[in-house]
């Protein structure tokens, strides 16, 4: 009988593998989720096409799987694969500290360059250190150093490239002012635990809006790891407490929670009586305006990545742009209407990539020895979809993400 | 005497929700208890409570699982998947097979292998967090709002009392119930009866797996979206039904063990809105719930010392 059992549990745990492993395949986000190289192999491209060596390229990023992080790692890879770079992504990240078992890891993985989207200013001594006795660039993606004394430090080295952010503060106080626009007197917000830079950084930027506009923060959650019930939960907690509450703005949207945020005011009938406004894309969001169940949403800063990337392979290509480390600045993307949303995901994410191949290539100064880091920066900050329309508005073909 | 003993099963089981709910009514008399925020509280009570149910099996008999809360992802990823093709029947029907399964999976391995419950949960959460997220390519899945009328009220109140009656038949009214009391109350005298205790693990982890499956697909409704969970996040989501049960356990002198275990989730709720309603910064809210916590293992378990402790110097 115990056989029996046995071999009747295996059969079904096989079938469930199956099930699991045939269904997986149905969508590629080409990232992965535990520490994993991607082969980045163009059958068709010219040896010349590609850089003299294959560099090995590590990110140590929070998730290859979500939105944000699902939609850089594509774009990575499919950049990779023009000049011929190899990307390692390690995900196994859930503090500070396993951020530099993580850069450890990658070094150990042989990687040539390293990005780095930290936590906090105060693993980056640590990491400095391990770069240099190693001899591996790195770079920093979605962050600044805010920490004037662990600025020095990094800056100090010869192994730190540069940063490339985004003006969260900015974008804070900017979501503020959207909720004053609205007329919204009493919010609530859902954000991430103190520490964390980036949410810091907006929640700073909220609070400074608050201050000058007159409005209330009312009640927060603060959760790094916030599943879509749980921010149902907090937003119904909100609603029952503060009858008043006139709007809700969330730091940081993507993996399900602002998709939370919006079930739990369908739930209640308040879409649109209570204001939304979020930082960080996520899909169907022409939806979700056109429905009102959004008011203001900045987010496609997944290119990010992309320029400190193009830093690194530069440097290891033995054709630096820059000899200092070099901070690139990106702009949110704000998005107004529905046309807007389904303009995004037509020429930016989704159906296409915002660089096309000559693009991607003509970042690299092997490729194209005009290129300079002022140029490299002009082609961040102008960064938005009326950039990617006007670039490839009539042939979004040979962008086409598969 | 009689009397006397009812009286204190009636009141002793209330009393703690009853303090909860006065202590945050006396503070916030106007954000606190109205009758749409007590609604609210019972519901989202619910889902934890479920997972409890499920959770106490394992428990009364000293044993642990940590892989519940990846278990309730993994299933509700592939449940809210299928849900794209077979609408509701596929989101119920799969995510507590799925769940079932993997509970299976999780008795299977511990039966086989004998090691400590801990360590066979905690590995097979990390196992089932990572198929999660390579489920689909990791990516989110989205409800129709059309399917999602079990996670808001009747519908999460009718599930929720059914699986509450489920739960009391199959802990009070079945054999293997009773053999899961009787592991529980001494593992030697269980086997000395007959009771293949390693048998009655294996099953309460089966049996688990059926309320995390009940509970992944209210959570997937009420949230109208699932995403993968990796780094043992999924292990934070187990702990307030934890603390369901051990409340439940303290309890169960003065009333059933699986509404004692509602009655937990349901005071925790109220902290959680309570601190909430009191405007509190979110990290003192954590503070907060830690510290009640604590003060409630540490009284409960000084009472039962000091309790034996009397009956022995009585004696």
């Amino acid at each position: 009988m115990k056989k029996r059992i046995i071999a009747l549990l295996t059969s079904m745990t096989l079938v469930l593998s199956t099930v699991l492993m045939g269904c997986g395949s149905q969508e590629n986000t080409g990232g992965t989720t535990e520490q994993q190289t991607e082969e980045t192999s163009s059958e068709t491209a010219q040896a010349s096409d590609k850089l003299p060596e294959k560099f090995k390229i590590g990110v140590v990023i929070w998730s290859t799987t979500d939105d944000l992080g699902g939609a850089s790692a594509r774009l990575l890879n499919y950049a990779s694969d023009i000049i011929g770079c190899e990307m390692v992504y390690n995900t196994n990240i859930s503090s500070p500290e396993s951020q530099i078992t993580a850069t450890e890891n990658l070094i150990a993985a042989g990687c040539n360059a390293i990005a780095i989207c930290n936590y906090s200013d105060d693993i980056l001594p640590k990491i400095t250190s391990l770069c240099e006795e190693n001899e591996v660039y790195f770079t920093l993606i979605w962050r600044s150093i805010s920490d004037p004394e662990v600025k020095e430090i990094v800056e100090a080295s010869p192994y730190y490239l540069g940063n490339t952010c985004e003006s969260e503060e900015e974008t804070g106080y900017m979501m503020g002012e959207s909720f004053h626009n609205m007329g919204c007197k009493n919010i609530a917000v859902i954000t991430m635990e103190k520490g964390d830079a980036t949410a810091d950084a907006r929640d700073a930027g909220f609070d400074r809006a608050c201050e000058e506009f007159g409005m209330n923060r009312i009640s927060e959650v603060r959760n790094n790891t916030l599943t879509a019930e749980e921010t149902t939960k907090a937003v119904e907690n909100f609603l029952a407490s503060f009858p008043e509450m006139d709007g809700i703005f969330v730091t940081g949207g993507s993996n399900t929670i602002l998709e939370g945020v919006i079930q739990a005011l369908a739930l209640h009938n308040k879409t649109g009586e209570v204001k939304v406004a979020c930082i960080d894309f996520i899909s169907d969001l022409d939806k979700y305006i056109e429905e009102g169940a959004i008011d203001a949403i900045s987010g496609g800063h997944f290119v990010d990545p992309l320029f400190s990337y193009m830093l690194m392979v530069n440097k290891l290509a033995g054709t630096p742009l820059s000899d200092n480390c070099e901070q690139i600045d990106l702009n949110f993307i704000n998005l107004q209407s529905p046309e807007d949303a389904r303009n995004y995901y037509k020429y930016c994410e989704g159906d296409s990539y915002p660089y096309n191949e000559e693009e991607i290539r003509s970042m690299v100064k092997y490729f194209n020895p005009d290129m300079t880091i002022d140029q490299l920066k002009e082609i961040a900050a102008a960064y938005s979809i009326d950039d990617v329309v006007s670039r490839h508005g009539g042939d979004s073909a040979d962008t086409t993400n598969n | 005497m009689k009397q006397k003993i009812k009286w204190k099963n009636m009141i002793i089981p209330i009393a703690m929700p009853v303090i909860v709910f006065l202590v945050f009514f006396i503070c916030q008399p106007e954000r606190f208890g109205t009758p749409a925020g007590i609604m609210i509280m019972l519901q989202q009570s619910v889902i934890n409570s479920i997972i409890g149910f499920g959770l106490s099996l394992n428990l009364v008999i000293d044993t642990w699982d940590f892989s519940a809360g990846a278990q309730l992802v993994l299933a509700g990823l592939v449940g809210a998947y299928y849900s794209q093709y077979y609408g509701l029947a596929g989101l119920i029907v799969v995510t507590v097979l799925v769940a079932t399964l993997l509970g299976a999976l999780t008795g299977l391995v511990y039966f086989v292998f004998k090691i400590p419950s801990i360590i066979v949960t905690i590995g097979m959460m990390l196992v089932y967090e990572s198929l999660g997220s390579l489920y689909h390519g990791g990516a989110n899945v989205t409800i129709d709002m059309g399917i999602s009328f079990l996670g808001r009220s009747p519908g999460i109140f009718i599930v929720g009392i059914l699986t509450y009656i489920l739960a009391y038949v199959i802990y009070h009214h079945t054999k293997f119930g009773y053999n899961v009391r009787a592991v529980g109350n001494g593992e030697a005298t269980a086997k000395s009866i007959g009771i293949n205790s390693l048998k009655i693990r294996f099953l309460c982890f089966v049996v688990g797996g059926i309320f995390v499956g009940i509970a992944s697909f209210l959570q997937v409704s009420y949230g109208g979206a699932i995403a993968p969970k990796t780094g043992m996040n999924t292990m934070s989501m187990v702990f307030p039904p934890f603390m369901g049960v051990f409340i439940g356990q303290y309890l169960e002198r003065y009333c059933d063990i699986m509404l004692g275990i509602f009655l937990g989730v349901f005071s925790m709720t109220m902290i959680n809105t309570g601190l909430i309603a009191m405007g509190l910064p979110g990290t003192l809210q954590q503070v907060v719930t830690g510290c009640f916590m604590l003060i409630f293992m540490a009284i409960s378990i000084n009472r039962e010392q000091a309790v034996l402790k009397s009956r022995k110097a009585a004696a």
